[in-house]
């Protein structure tokens, strides 16, 4: 599974910022299991959509599973826990492997 | 019993508890009441009570800093400083609450405005949200302050005019409440940065043509280059390098952004096409002279407060012509000013009683992804 972050919006929304792209293959077993746990649980319960907020930042976080290939999109004050926890974990993978970052 | 049920299950929000405060049955106020003191928001709601919820204390200054500890929120965020405390060790509490209260001040003795709700509402202000959070936004209630990534951006409270701005979003939102996106969500991002600046030359007793304009020249780190996020002076020239892209506002509508409303697109450029007001908002503060806040304040704000939620950007140079005749009479300095304004950033005022409308051509708008 290959999830790409990208953020949006900010007071600094104009600024460029890079994406951030996390592969299962660069887990362990455990670690990688629980990336698609937390995909799979944003995926059915998706954040409730409230409108945005100005400078308020959103994400989306575009996933390739091999077999599917779909989005889950969230505004920062509505993102239900495991959309945080998700957003941490390409952030700041466990096991700090080599991520790729794209412009 | 209902309300007393929910209460002590604790699936009451906040806002409804504060809600039920007001409740004319006393069990239920009492209910509420203890449950609200009984949950995480404890120290928050206390210091509430303390400091006039129930006193009602209007037209004075009640701010508080909430230190969110890191987290990605506020649920379990700790009081650090209310209003009138002494300084704490903690310099972004101390910066949330110095910012805030410039912006209070500001407001009252310019605009004689009690707040952002001009009926007193609290300032709340969260430092130290997330990790490494580069942003800092308006939720609807509070400010919330990261404090940057320490690579690109510092602490967000150390910015005067990023916390003008945050809190100028709640004065939109409780007078045009002019609504996010494309040109109407172009004005609420350039009232903001007006505001913004306007709170940071008041603070700072500068006039309009010392004033720098720039938006959030603060929060970039010292050895960044980056002068700002934006300039009202020149839009499109506040940033320009390999790691922040190039600045891309326009200071006319020939090179307005016609952008996707969607978060990718920043909402049609809300953030984009605000050069274009904010640079109508320079030329007439530095055509007038003295401190921007006198005259083209007063006449900015003015046309805010006769905005709606769908107002354009020509509907807002109207509005604002509309209030330099009324306020200053056709012929004047500030009426001339105005209009010359606005034909210099290419957007048409409309036709007014005695007034033909001149309007410049419109360019085609450039396309964005």
């Amino acid at each position: 599974m290959r999830v790409r972050l990208k953020a949006f919006g900010g007071i600094a929304a104009t600024v460029r910022r890079a994406s951030i792209v996390l592969d299962d293959s660069q887990l362990d077993a455990a670690n990688a299991a629980r990336l698609r746990r937390l995909v799979s649980s944003v995926r059915v319960n998706p954040p409730r959509s409230l409108g945005i907020h100005p400078d308020e930042m959103s994400y989306a976080v575009d996933v390739d599973d091999g077999k599917d290939h779909f989005e889950l999109r969230g505004h920062e004050a509505s993102l239900t826990p495991d959309f945080r926890e998700l957003i941490n974990m390409v952030r700041e993978p466990p096991q700090s492997p080599p991520r790729s970052r794209e412009a | 019993m209902l309300a007393t049920r929910c209460c002590c299950q604790c699936i009451v929000p906040p806002y409804l508890l504060r809600h039920l405060l007001k409740s004319r049955n006393p069990r239920i106020r009492e209910a509420a009441l203890r449950t609200l003191l009984g949950t995480t928001h404890l120290r928050a709601e206390r210091l509430l009570l303390q400091q006039g919820f129930l006193a009602s204390i209007v037209g004075t200054k009640r701010r508080t800093i909430f230190d969110c500890g890191h987290a990605e929120g506020t649920d379990n965020a700790v009081v650090k400083r209310g209003e009138g405390a002494p300084k704490t060790q903690d310099k972004s509490v101390n910066n949330a609450y110095d910012g805030l209260g410039y912006t209070y001040d500001f407001w009252k003795a310019v605009f004689q405005r009690n707040s952002i709700d001009d009926k007193g509402m609290r300032l709340d202000g969260y430092v130290h949200y997330g990790k490494a959070y580069n942003n800092a936004f308006w939720n609807g209630r509070q400010m919330i302050f990261g404090d940057g990534d320490g690579v690109l951006f510092s602490d967000f409270t150390g910015s005067v005019d990023v916390i003008g701005h945050e809190l100028g979003h709640g004065i939109t939102q409780y007078t045009a409440n002019l609504a996010y996106h494309n040109q109407s969500g172009a004005l609420n991002e350039s009232m903001s940065d007006v505001f913004g600046s306007m709170v940071k030359q008041w603070h700072l007793g500068q006039a309009a043509k010392a004033a720098d304009w720039l938006i959030g020249s603060d929060i970039f780190t010292p050895g960044h280059e980056g002068d700002a996020l934006r300039s009202m002076k020149a839009p499109g020239t506040a940033y320009d390098n390999p790691d922040m892209g190039k600045d891309p506002q326009p200071a006319h509508m020939k090179d307005y952004a016609k952008m996707p409303d969607t978060d990718e697109g920043d909402w049609g450029g809300v953030h984009v096409n605000s050069g274009i007001p904010n640079h109508a908002f320079y030329l007439l503060a530095t055509a007038l002279g003295g401190h921007s806040w006198e005259g083209a304040g007063h006449i900015w704000f003015e046309a805010l407060r006769q905005s709606d939620s769908k107002t354009d950007f020509a509907g807002f140079a109207s509005r604002t012509y509309t209030v330099a005749i009324s306020r200053y009479g056709p012929t004047s300095l500030e009426a001339a000013s105005v209009e010359a304004a606005w034909n210099q950033v290419g957007v048409a005022i409309a036709a007014t009683p005695g007034r033909r409308s001149r309007t410049p051509k419109p360019a085609k708008a450039r396309a964005r992804a």
